[in-house]
């Protein structure tokens, strides 16, 4: 109880720098980004809409494309949602009328943790939503998912009955939302550090572009004829970026829990990651 | 008599970079008192303040709050501002007191709206604290460090910056919570004149050390006012009552 009044204070925050409308905003574009990456990739073609399906299939291929479209749109709203989440207070020195209060730091630090999480979640059903209705408009409601050129799409859509088929999109949004949590970890760690919402944001970005190039460079390692590419393919395994590729598994694995080893990384990256900032911000002094 | 101060420091000590910011440093402040923190600048009253609120950890010593060593105990009993009150500029008054009334015991709308009474900013409750003067910031301060209703009350500098007529709105209210709501209140300040006309007792630290501490009409000689008592124990290197 005195956890979720935490949260709710996190909340007002937010809501009063208004980054809950930039997250609103940016979720519908979002879903709106990814039915026009769809598009692009020739989605309306009369063979996708010749077939019948059910309404359920386009929220499927919507909840693809959303993990398609990321990080450009959504997530950098995000990213800008957890520098300020994680580093204002101690910016501001709002920090210093918190804390002495009779509160926990552990406590404090949960509760922000809780709110990028949930924030991150609701972004990405929007995202969805979004996405799912906007694709019956635009490509038919008798559209047919199964014939998108995309495998995770088929996949998606590849199965019957109604109830199923919410697994799947339950499934896929836990995985979006996974895949924002190494950016709301590596975000606390840096404010813990830097005490700066801006630093936070720059470092973020710098965090996880850096993780994707040596991820990129490890997989080129990989291909060539180099004694040490084996060596560079498994290491390329163990990146953050890697770990995040949990949407390759929509389309090539037969059951959801085929995902889980990755997902499971990435949620343990997460939360070590988040670990650590908390050990940082439990010692820091506050100014 | 220990277990009856409102505040007892022992052997406080903080060092940053090998340098002693505050050294061995003993307060014992009296439960309802208005007890005035004295010393020049860079003297180590604001460290020492974070100490005792617990924002940074100290090197060696002990914290006593009504006679608990626990912090979270002793932190049930105190409220504080160091270095200025600090707000959400961007929210109203009363959202700030919300947002700071979560992180602790609940409190209701009603009460929140008792405290912005008390501070006189009832009438400015729903206007952003960024539209704000610098005197209804620091009563705003102030309600913010009454939300836990401390027993303790821990301000740093608050009238600095303030106008004369600020001052005074601050002064009245301080003696005010001492009078009708029984709290000790420690007050840093280097206006020595504003120490003279509030507090009941004082402690001295110079290079973070304690150089007197005790009721001020026991440490003012006859004829001498608080800025010439302060001048010649800062001067002669202290005279401890305590």
């Amino acid at each position: 109880m005195r956890l979720l009044r935490m949260v709710r204070a996190e909340w007002r925050k937010v809501k009063g720098r208004g980054l809950v409308w930039a997250v609103l905003v940016f979720g519908l574009l979002h879903g709106v980004a990814a039915v026009g990456l769809l598009y692009a990739m020739g989605v309306a073609s009369e063979q996708v809409q010749e077939g019948s399906s059910e309404g359920l299939d386009w929220l499927l291929a919507a909840d693809v494309s959303v993990g398609l479209a990321s990080f450009p749109l959504n997530g950098l709203v995000l990213l800008i949602l957890f520098a300020i989440l994680w580093a204002e207070d101690l910016s501001i020195g709002t920090a210093a009328m918190i804390l002495v209060r009779p509160v926990r730091r552990v406590e404090v630090y949960v509760a922000k943790a809780l709110l990028g999480t949930g924030v991150a979640f609701g972004s990405i059903v929007l995202a969805m939503v979004t996405g799912g209705l906007l694709g019956m408009l635009v490509f038919g409601f008798d559209g047919d998912a199964t014939k998108f050129p995309i495998q995770a799409a088929q996949w998606m859509a590849d199965v019957d009955g109604g109830g199923a088929k919410l697994l799947r999109i339950a499934y896929g949004t836990v995985l979006a939302t996974a895949i924002m949590l190494p950016a709301l970890a590596l975000a606390a760690i840096i404010a813990s550090i830097t005490q700066s919402p801006l630093l936070t944001l720059a470092g973020s970005i710098l965090g996880l572009v850096g993780d994707a190039g040596i991820t990129a460079i490890l997989w080129a390692w990989a291909q060539t004829d180099l004694a040490s590419a084996e060596t560079a393919a498994s290491i390329r395994e163990w990146t953050m970026w890697s770990s995040r590729d949990l949407y390759s598994h929509h389309g090539t694995l037969t059951t959801l829990t085929d995902g889980l080893p990755d997902l499971a990384r990435t949620v343990g990256y997460s939360l070590g990651m988040l670990l650590l900032g908390l050990l940082i911000f439990q010692r820091r002094d506050i100014r | 008599m220990t277990d009856t101060l409102a505040l007892e420091t022992r052997g406080l000590t903080k060092s940053y970079s090998g340098k002693a910011v505050v050294q061995d440093l003993d307060l014992q402040v009296s439960p309802g008192c208005i007890y005035g923190f004295l010393g020049p600048n860079g003297a180590g009253k604001t460290t020492t303040m974070r100490m005792i609120l617990g924002l940074i950890s100290r090197d060696s010593g002990s914290v006593r709050l009504f006679g608990d060593e626990d912090p979270m105990v002793g932190r049930r009993h105190l409220g504080g501002i160091v270095e200025g009150p600090r707000f959400y500029e961007y929210l109203s008054g009363m959202e700030n007191l919300r947002i700071l009334a979560s992180y602790g015991p609940e409190a209701s709308e009603a009460e929140l709206r008792d405290l912005l009474s008390l501070v006189k900013l009832a009438d400015r409750a729903d206007d952003r604290v960024k539209t704000y003067s610098l005197g209804m910031k620091q009563r705003l301060g102030v309600a913010q460090a009454l939300l836990s209703r401390p027993k303790l009350l821990l301000l740093d500098e608050p009238t600095n910056g303030l106008d004369p007529a600020g001052m005074k709105e601050v002064r009245e209210l301080i003696k005010s919570m001492q009078v009708e709501r029984g709290l000790t209140v420690f007050v840093s300040s280097h206006l020595l004149s504003e120490v003279e006309m509030l507090c009941d007792e004082v402690g001295i630290i110079q290079e973070g050390r304690k150089v007197a501490e005790g009721r001020v009409d026991e440490l003012i000689k006859p004829g001498e006012s608080l800025e010439d008592c302060f001048l010649r124990l800062t001067e002669s290197g202290g005279g401890q009552i305590r």
